[in-house]
């Protein structure tokens, strides 16, 4: 009886560890590893191969003469180390330009094809039999010691788990997951993120293997069929995608309760068939059933509630509401004399003020070319767009300039021609680094995270996150907790100033159409740009959220900001734009204020003749 | 080189079996776009009913007539019940190779927990050997070699000659442009899920009496050897996968003659772990699967 | 509505009958309280600013988009929400917008494809019906789709809709990216030959002078509502038009 507890307590921990590992790749950064025991097995052998003396006889005649004779704890350290690496290696070699569903399967191939090579060579590392008579990692693992042991290395493993998978880090995982794309338009290097997941998680899979083996003793292939990765996935979904207590009980549950615990029921046990296949059923069904009713899992992801409480005072300011006559004056070159300060946000005022004109041009493209099939999308168009200027971008259906406005954002390579920002040559930069030079841009999609909150949305957006470095995840908290109060509080005079403070802590999921636009010009506003790209941020929109979003772009544009909007909504254009460029059929056909454009007889050609 | 030539023989029957299996499974995913990991367990159901019926005395032939209907039917209804209202509750492409995985895992271990996890064998007459140009082959085999080029020369007709596979061709080219010719795609793909499984219970059945023995987890190995033929072949082209049938039987057979007899599952899932990588866009994406049926 | 009977004496019995139709995508409305009525040998085009939810309004029409509320009439018949299929099948031709033709399929396969429903020799006559009116289709019989040049493709795409001689056919902007000159004969050769033919024909078109001066009458429709329905020379004739399409503010005041 006292073995049997101190089994079932072993086996949770070791499992929580891996099942911990899984959630942070798929619950958490959204990276489905069909894989995963493949990490276990690795350092499972990893920790046997360092842990077995030189030569060791096992058995059957034959004998194992790779063994290093380490101790214990180096052992363990050296499975880590393993598990990084091979799970770095495989994330490099497999995420880089692969579809996650993809992903999944080249992971499940990867694993079939070790499993098999594993098995096939005997004098590699024990073949089908396996190695065995491996020691313990010098705690004993019949006494309660083992316990102790798992247990310490649960709670530091938690410890650097909460690193990746709460705080700004776990945030910015979960918007990868959530909107890939957007998240990358926010400066996120998606590429990287999920390497580091696939090392963290690779390293967690592999420290439980080590403390597996070190616990049984032996480790052969039939140990780690992709049945067991099955097992986890089963953990982490049934207890809650994303959310590491949700995993904690999940692994109670499934592998533990179910898979272990029902071996020792007289009843069922004294029928094996019963026991092991009625077992495999029932998680598979389980599985299923959480899918189809209940996706988010026992305990669903949850997240931390924002509140201003506990940030520091600020100047909170009046909600931007200057009548529209006002701007178009401003816009027509009519600066009104007594602009109040009211209408100011702090959340601009590191930035210089300009008023009513335009600067010097930031923001340049010459000779761009785009081509879809043979057709020129985008056909030697040149454009540039001014600091403290809006910029329209208009013209028919088809006139290329959704595509224009892609390559200046750096999500569609031109065929030819050049980008650049403040003079610095930015054609072949992608995405995420325009974001951090100060570019940044909207889609028309107005993608939330929606699993996130919508104040988490926008600390998303915040540049230069110290806690996104490998210091700031080193230090912890106290590293990141000023500028996160600071990013908290710019958030909410956002939330304010677009009258959606009431739904701070709403997840971004519930937000309606217009809503979701709004959060998406709220995160490129978060994202403190020097140019901003908007693509068409009135589309759907109704009226009155079309006003709170002019009203916002005109006054970021008076604290100095580029901004160029592609709209379909030509009021609009006329009320927040200075120039306006004209494009059709891939060509730029005329530029001036947009009062003007309307009399303009080709501009009207254009529009009426498509 | 005898020897040699016996392996490619071997490899000619085994991919023969294979090219059934995995046009099947290829079609499936080209037409509804569900890449389903069950159709392994499926395939070791139709072997276990085969080999149920067979024990019963049921000429072969006819054992596999039952067993494809039966398999269909099942195929159909996995559809129906599961894939169809996951997707339409909004699952994405990762969710739902998730759950085909899951569903593979529950009919497998059914099928355990039923006729147990023993090693079966058919009692069959592989009947005489006959010998020719070096290959030497089981009558049985030369008769599923048989088979496999008359269903492959009936699906071929099928998509060529008749207005179902006119439908079948539409429906995966474009779902909407079907639709505007009058073309019922929900039944089209109904009818892809009854004839894939079909085509999956005769190769299941074909695979279960040329193996020496097997057990509940015939499917589960043979789907990557039909995984491989399909992306060899371009997932969702079924006379690439007929083709990729062939290279990875013939290769994967070479490849146990000169070595240890495990190469050759080594030899199957590296050629689909190679593919994966060196591919690593438009296979699965959207735009192969438009691609339709297509050679 | 000045109904001066202009089109009485060429328009027969009601097709189409559409009323206060609200539709879009997952939970978004896109176009709501949409009216509008096609009549048999008429030509009807349905325009608009960019983002007006012309589109919308099609596919909401063909049964592939969520319908909201409202109803569709299909010769007096209540067809709403009837799937796409099915409407094929009572007589109604749709040709979607971008992807029209079955690319890998050759010109002859894509027309046969269009006659699906059709028996084999029904399906021949049909083919040979089409190749009549679009003699240039017949050269290219063998070659695939994907290898036709924009105009040729839209060819095919009519000629498919065509092989079940529809008594509506419904196109959704079968200009998008062709030159003037092809626009012009898409529109005022094909279509308008089409409704002259006997086959009505609904018209969404982005292009809207040429839609203008070839339909019998049209819908100019701002933000996902009509605001104008009228004669189509009426329209083209009608100042504000400019601005309702370059944004003015009549444009906004009109569409409510």
């Amino acid at each position: 009886m006292r073995y049997y507890v101190i089994l079932l307590t072993v086996y949770l921990g070791i499992d929580t560890i891996a099942a911990w590992g899984l959630n942070l790749e798929y619950g958490v950064a959204g990276v489905a590893n069909l894989g995963y025991i493949l990490l276990i097995a690795a350092g499972g052998y990893t920790y046997a191969v360092l842990r077995l003396p030189h030569a060791v006889n096992l058995g059957t005649g034959a004998s194992y003469i790779g063994g290093l004779s380490w101790p214990g704890w180096a052992s363990i350290l050296g499975a880590l180390v393993i598990g990084a690496l091979l799970g770095g290696l495989l994330g490099l070699v497999a995420v880089r330009r692969i579809r996650l569903d993809y992903f999944a399967l080249v992971m499940f191939g990867f694993e079939i094809l070790a499993w098999t090579l594993v098995g096939a060579f005997p004098n590699f590392l024990g073949g089908q039999q396996g190695l065995f008579f491996i020691s313990d990692p010098g705690v004993s693992n019949a006494s309660w010691d083992y316990v102790i042991l798992v247990a310490v290395v649960c709670v530091v493993v938690w410890l650097v788990l909460r690193r990746f998978s709460g705080g700004p880090v776990g945030r910015t995982l979960r918007a990868i997951r959530d909107a890939p794309a957007a998240a990358a338009g926010l400066g996120k290097n998606l590429f990287a993120w999920r390497i580091v997941v696939q090392v963290v998680g690779g390293a967690m899979a592999a420290v439980s293997g080590a403390l597996l083996v070190g616990f049984i003793g032996a480790w052969s292939p039939p140990a780690w069929t992709s049945l067991e990765t099955l097992l986890f996935l089963t953990a982490v979904i049934v207890g809650g995608l994303g959310s590491d207590a949700g995993t904690f009980v999940g692994t109670a549950v499934v592998p533990v309760l179910i898979v272990q615990g029902v071996q020792f029921l007289p009843a069922v046990s004294s029928i094996p068939q019963l026991s092991s296949d009625g077992t495999m059923m029932l998680f598979s069904l389980a599985t299923l059933g959480f899918l189809f009713w209940r996706s988010q899992g026992i305990v669903p992801e949850r997240r931390p509630k924002v509140s201003l409480a506990n940030v520091a005072p600020i100047q909170r300011t009046r909600i931007g509401s200057s009548a529209p006559s006002e701007y178009h004056e401003r816009v027509n070159g009519v600066v009104s004399p007594n602009s109040s300060p009211n209408s100011e946000f702090d959340t601009f005022e590191q930035l210089p003020r300009r008023r009513g004109g335009a600067g010097p041009v930031i923001l340049r493209a010459e000779h761009v070319i785009v081509s879809y099939g043979g057709v020129k999308a985008v056909a030697d168009v040149g454009f540039e767009a001014a600091e403290g200027e809006v910029t329209g971008l208009i013209g028919p259906n088809g006139a290329g300039k959704s595509t224009l406005l892609r390559v200046l954002r750096g999500t569609q390579p031109p065929d030819s021609g050049r980008v650049e920002l403040a003079g610095t040559d930015l054609t072949r930069v992608p995405v995420h680094r325009r974001v951090r030079q100060g570019l940044v841009g909207t889609s028309q999609l107005a993608e939330p995270f929606a699993r996130l909150t919508v104040i988490e949305n926008l600390l998303v957006a915040a540049q230069d996150q110290r806690a996104e470095t490998l210091r700031g995840l080193v230090a912890g908290r106290p590293s990141w907790r000023r500028e996160e109060s600071e990013f908290v509080t710019r958030a909410h005079e956002l939330l304010d100033r677009f009258r959606l403070a009431g739904k701070a802590n709403d997840r971004a999921g519930t937000l309606s159409g217009g809503e979701r636009k709004m959060l998406d010009v709220m995160r490129a506003f978060m994202a403190r740009p020097r140019v901003l790209l908007m693509d068409e941020p009135m589309a759907g929109v109704t009226p009155a959220i079309c006003d709170r979003i002019e009203t916002a772009l005109l006054e970021l544009a008076d604290t100095g900001v580029a901004i160029v909007v592609v709209e379909h909504d030509l009021a609009s254009i006329g009320r927040i734009c200075g120039r306006v460029v004209v494009m059709a059929v891939g060509k730029v056909i005329e530029t001036g204020r947009m009062s003007e454009l309307r009399a303009s007889e080709a501009v009207q050609q254009a529009y009426l003749n498509g | 080189m005898s020897g040699l030539m016996e392996a490619i023989g071997f490899g000619l029957a085994s991919g023969a079996v294979l090219s059934i299996g995995s046009v099947g499974l290829t079609v499936q995913f080209g037409v509804s776009g569900v890449f389903n990991l069950a159709y392994g367990s499926l395939l070791t159901v139709s072997a276990f009913i085969g080999y149920w019926l067979v024990e019963q005395g049921l000429n072969l032939w006819v054992a596999m007539v039952v067993v494809s209907v039966a398999t269909g039917v099942l195929s159909l209804m996995l559809n129906r019940g599961i894939y169809v209202p996951l997707q339409r509750r909004g699952a994405s492409p990762l969710t739902l190779i998730v759950a085909t995985l899951y569903v593979a895992t529950f009919i497998q271990y059914l099928v355990a927990l039923i006729a147990g996890d023993q090693q079966v064998s058919f009692a069959l007459q592989a009947g005489s050997e006959r010998s020719f140009i070096g290959f030497r082959l089981t009558t049985l085999q030369i008769e599923f070699i048989a088979l496999a080029v008359a269903l492959m020369l009936a699906f071929h007709l099928l998509l060529t000659a008749t207005k179902l596979g006119r439908a079948l061709r539409a429906t995966a080219g474009n779902r909407t442009l079907a639709r505007a010719c009058g073309i019922r795609t929900a039944r089209v793909v109904d009818f892809t899920w009854l004839v894939t499984g079909m085509m999956c219970g005769a190769a299941g059945l074909a695979l279960a009496a040329t193996t020496v023995a097997f057990d509940f987890n015939l499917g589960s190995l043979f789907l990557f050897y039909m995984v491989a033929a399909l992306l060899l072949g371009g997932a969702g082209h079924p006379y690439g996968a007929m083709l990729g049938a062939i290279v990875i039987g013939v290769s994967s057979q070479v490849a146990a003659f000169y070595g240890n007899p495990q190469l050759s599952d080594v030899v199957a899932f590296g050629i689909m772990v190679v593919i994966l990588l060196v591919r690593p866009r438009g296979i699965f994406s959207h735009s192969g699967a438009t691609s339709g049926l297509e050679a | 509505m000045a109904d001066e009977g202009c089109h009485d004496d060429m328009a027969g019995e009601v097709l189409l009958e559409v009323q206060s139709l609200s539709a879009g995508y997952g939970n978004v409305e896109i176009v709501s309280g949409v009216s509008l009525k096609v009549s048999e040998g008429e030509m009807v085009a349905l325009v608009g600013p960019n983002g007006a939810g012309k589109s919308t309004v099609l596919r909401g029409l063909a049964g592939v988009i969520r319908v909201f509320d409202g109803t569709v009439k299909f010769l007096g018949k209540e067809v709403t929400r009837h799937p796409l299929e099915s409407l094929v099948r009572q007589g109604i031709g749709y040709i979607p917008q971008g992807d029209d033709t079955f690319p890998h399929l050759t010109v002859k396969e894509n027309l046969e494809m269009g006659g699906y429903l059709l028996a084999t020799n029904e399906r021949r006559q049909a083919m040979s019906h089409v190749l009549d009116r679009w003699p240039q289709l017949v050269p290219m019989l063998k070659r695939r789709a994907s290898t036709l040049s924009g105009g040729q493709q839209k060819m095919v795409a009519l000629g498919r809709a065509m092989m079940l001689r529809p008594r509506l056919i419904m196109l959704d902007e079968p200009t998008a990216g062709l030159s003037d000159e092809l626009t012009r004969m898409v529109i005022t050769d094909i279509a308008l030959g089409l409704a002259r033919a006997g086959t009505s024909v609904l018209l969404v078109e982005q292009k809207a002078r040429v839609a203008l001066e070839t339909a019998d009458r049209a819908y100019v429709l701002v933000n996902g509502r009509v605001a104008m329905d009228a004669p189509a020379t009426e329209i083209l004739a009608d100042e504000s038009m400019a601005e309702v399409f370059l944004g003015g503010r009549s444009g906004a005041e009109r569409a409510g």
